[in-house]
């Protein structure tokens, strides 16, 4: 039985990275009373990680080109489907199509549909996580409206200007921190 | 703090950044712990030359400031911490588990849905059967998880093992007659 309450903000998905780290990796992510738990599972065994609110330092939403990636790919799959169908297979041209064109289409709309993709990537102190579950940016946003609250209420807020100064200042002071040869010679 | 979509001058991507106070909170500096310089004072239980500052809220030990390993509010010596961890008494150290319930339930279900590999049913039913009832009591995924997959199991499990048992009967009963 479960132990905390907790409240699924994404669900189950093919974790991205290295080819035999991700086969059949999946994550998603839930909302506790003062945390946010990564969950990364292999179906029989869950791996996890808490990013509680008072400790995450900033969430960045950077837009890809998976979309347009898929869309290529499905687009060739139904035109290569369509020649098949209509040149070289002897079968009934409407079953065909609806395997070598019709499928292809469908999920292609369904990819468009879904709207742009990105990845969400959330920084602490000590590490940056790539949120593997979130991969499409109306969902991402999403996500990001339910959590904001409960970050800013763990920690404050800051006024744009504020930040766009302590931002300023903690760069700039990093900036003349690492203006040293690596044996501190200069 | 939100912030408006902009272009990384670097990789030309478009990418949103929120930024949160934590990011320009100062780290707390590391403390050493300090020696004792009167008698009769209360000593750290692994530097009984420090001066220990407050008790571990699981094993009741005096520690250090050096010892004291504070996790959301409360204070744990190194011992208890690694304890805690390793056996999962303290949830928030948790980082793993392994899901007893679905590797049951796949034992019951994957050789039958595979069509082939059914008659590994005479070795995985039992093992099914078995890993759900050795496991019933284990804790199973951290959120939200009923013991339906269990049920299922066992339920499965039986069906199989009844289902060789009579065809293993049949095959001995005739010779009898």
């Amino acid at each position: 039985m479960s132990d905390t309450p907790y409240i699924q903000l994404t669900r189950l998905r093919r974790r991205r990275g290295r080819i035999l780290e991700a086969i059949g990796a999946y994550s998603s992510v839930w909302l506790g009373s003062d945390h946010l738990l990564s969950i990364t599972s292999n179906r029989f065994a869950e791996d996890y990680k808490r990013f509680y609110f008072g400790d995450i330092q900033a969430m960045a939403i950077v837009r890809t080109g998976r979309r347009r990636t898929w869309n290529f790919v499905l687009a060739s799959m139904a035109m290569f489907g369509l020649l098949l169908s209509v040149i070289f297979l002897p079968v009934d041209p409407s079953v065909s199509e609806f395997f070598f064109v019709g499928i292809p289409i469908a999920i292609l709309v369904f990819n468009n549909l879904l709207g742009p993709t990105c990845t969400v990537y959330l920084q602490t102190a000590v590490q940056v996580e790539e949120l593997s579950s979130l991969t499409r940016l109306w969902r991402a946003q999403k996500f990001m409206d339910r959590i904001r609250p409960q970050i800013i209420a763990a920690q404050g807020s800051l006024d744009p200007e504020e930040t766009a100064l302590r931002l300023q200042t903690t760069f700039s002071a990093h900036r003349t921190s690492v203006t040293t040869s690596p044996l501190n010679l200069s | 703090m939100s912030s408006q979509w902009q272009t990384c001058r670097k990789c030309e991507t478009l990418q949103r950044v929120e930024v949160f106070p934590a990011l320009f909170r100062e780290s707390a500096p590391g403390q050493s712990g300090e020696a004792i310089l009167i008698e009769g004072e209360s000593s750290c239980f692994y530097h009984p030359e420090k001066r220990a500052t407050l008790p571990c809220q699981n094993c009741g030990r005096f520690v250090c400031a050096l010892c004291d390993c504070a996790l959301h509010g409360q204070h744990f010596c190194p011992a208890c911490l690694e304890v805690g961890r390793t056996k999962g008494k303290i949830k928030n150290l948790e980082n793993h588990r392994t899901l007893y319930d679905t590797i049951a339930l796949a034992l019951a279900v994957v050789p039958i849905i595979t069509l082939f590999f059914w008659f590994a049913t005479i070795i995985t039913a039992p093992a099914a059967f078995f890993t759900a009832i050795w496991y019933w009591n284990a804790p199973t995924s951290i959120v939200r998880r009923t013991k339906i997959r269990y049920i299922l199991a066992i339920f499965l499990s039986v069906v199989e093992m009844a289902g060789w048992f009579l065809f293993i009967y049949s095959l001995v009963e005739p010779r009898r007659v």
